[in-house]
């Protein structure tokens, strides 16, 4: 192969990834209701835990948002061509969702967690999980969030544990409903953007 | 675009992503010395604190592999081209390092988590979700085993008692560091000789 040659294949090879990077964050985008839905379903489920003592709050939460999360998707199948971001993305949320069931399952009918040990556990993943998903993505603001996700974990480990709650209230806030508004404004304005190019 | 254009542009780009899967397992079978590099250290750091009840052993020992990875990785790269699954799988475990490089020496320094079986939880949870994310992106069965593997340790780690924790860890351990690390190696091994001998 002949250096032009090889740098034409380079070159094809980076605008490949570009545009598939583009994709996968157009389609992080489109998921911006489940960050949302997922911030609330937290929210559900401390409120039931704290204020109704509802002893099934977290395991009941939890899996209506998982139904409501796979709803929409059974059945159907996708309309575009997948990417390999696409696919890459969508296996490190199935890993995180299966790891959190797993660790947050055995730790609370174990009787070995406490308030301090479940945002510790909950903030780390994921911080990591969203860094991952920032680091294939080249994007900014989600890395942003996984920074404050990873911030709540080391407070969990070092600070007050009156103050815990709100900053894991808070952290939720900012990283799973504001996060997820912004990428459903995203998405809207990659739409009417569409619309206006057709 | 017409639906037969549709089809073929699916069509070549399904062939594309399989072949970037392949590529991939392949650089995973790469880091099949990783995988051992890391397993070892980890049995070491075990050691030094059973043996010396020093608080530095697991800083220390995991300061040193990560220094020692990021050698072994930046020999190994050399200027080569990176695809996008090779580049996702990269990001996957280098984000799982560095939450591993916050949480730990901050659940270790502060104190407040006493029970040493919830560290074992947490990390072999951690290392199921990597490896779990991993093999769903690469298709791959044998490291979806590890995943499985690394869940189960995370669940005995829970319910069972401190010196079962550390038990189902070392096993855990054994199998999806040192045993698939080596099964990589040798896999690299053959496709090396395969390239050797079609050349």
């Amino acid at each position: 192969m002949t250096a032009s040659n090889e740098e034409l294949e380079l070159k094809d090879r980076l605008r490949l990834i570009e545009t598939m990077i583009a994709e996968g964050r157009r389609t992080t985008s489109s998921y911006g209701w489940i960050f949302v839905l997922w911030g609330v379903a937290y929210y559900v489920a401390i409120y039931l835990e704290v204020v109704l003592h509802f002893y099934l709050a977290w395991p009941v939460t939890m899996t209506s948002a998982a139904l409501l999360t796979a709803i929409p998707y059974m059945g159907k199948r996708c309309s575009h061509p997948p990417t390999t971001t696409g696919r890459s993305l969508g296996a490190l949320w199935s890993g995180t969702g299966i790891s959190m069931f797993v660790v947050l399952f055995s730790l609370g009918y174990s009787g070995k967690m406490d308030l301090r040990v479940f945002v510790a556990v909950i903030c780390g993943m994921l911080g990591s999980v969203n860094a991952s998903s920032s680091m294939i993505l080249k994007w900014k603001q989600q890395f942003a969030c996984a920074l404050v996700w990873w911030a709540t974990t080391i407070y969990a480990c070092f600070g007050n544990g009156h103050y815990l709650m709100p900053v894991y209230l808070a952290a939720l806030f900012l990283c799973q409903i504001v996060f997820g508004i912004y990428c459903m404004i995203r998405e809207v304005r990659a739409r009417k953007q569409e619309a206006n190019h057709a | 675009m017409t639906t037969d254009a549709e089809e073929l542009e699916l069509k070549e780009r399904l062939s594309l992503i399989e072949s970037m899967i392949a590529e991939g397992r392949r650089t995973t079978e790469s880091w099949g010395s990783i995988f051992i590099v890391w397993g070892t250290a980890f049995y070491v750091a075990f050691a030094w604190f059973a043996l010396a009840h020093s608080s530095w052993a697991w800083p220390v020992t995991m300061i040193a592999t990560y220094a020692l990875t990021r050698i072994i990785n930046a020999r190994r790269r050399g200027g080569q081209q990176r695809t996008a699954m090779q580049r996702a799988i990269g990001s996957i475990w280098k984000a799982m390092g560095i939450s591993m490089l916050i949480i730990f020496p901050a659940i270790g320094f502060s104190g407040k988590m006493v029970d040493p079986s919830i560290l074992t939880a947490i990390v072999a949870t951690m290392l199921g979700l990597s490896n779990a994310a991993s093999s769903l992106a690469l298709k791959w069965k044998l490291q979806f085993g590890c995943a499985l593997v690394w869940w189960a340790a995370a669940a005995i780690a829970c319910f069972g008692s401190v010196t079962q924790s550390m038990i189902a860890f070392l096993i855990a351990n054994f199998f999806c560091q040192i045993l698939f690390g080596a099964y990589g190696i040798i896999c690299e091994i053959r496709q090396s000789k395969k390239a050797d001998s079609y050349a």
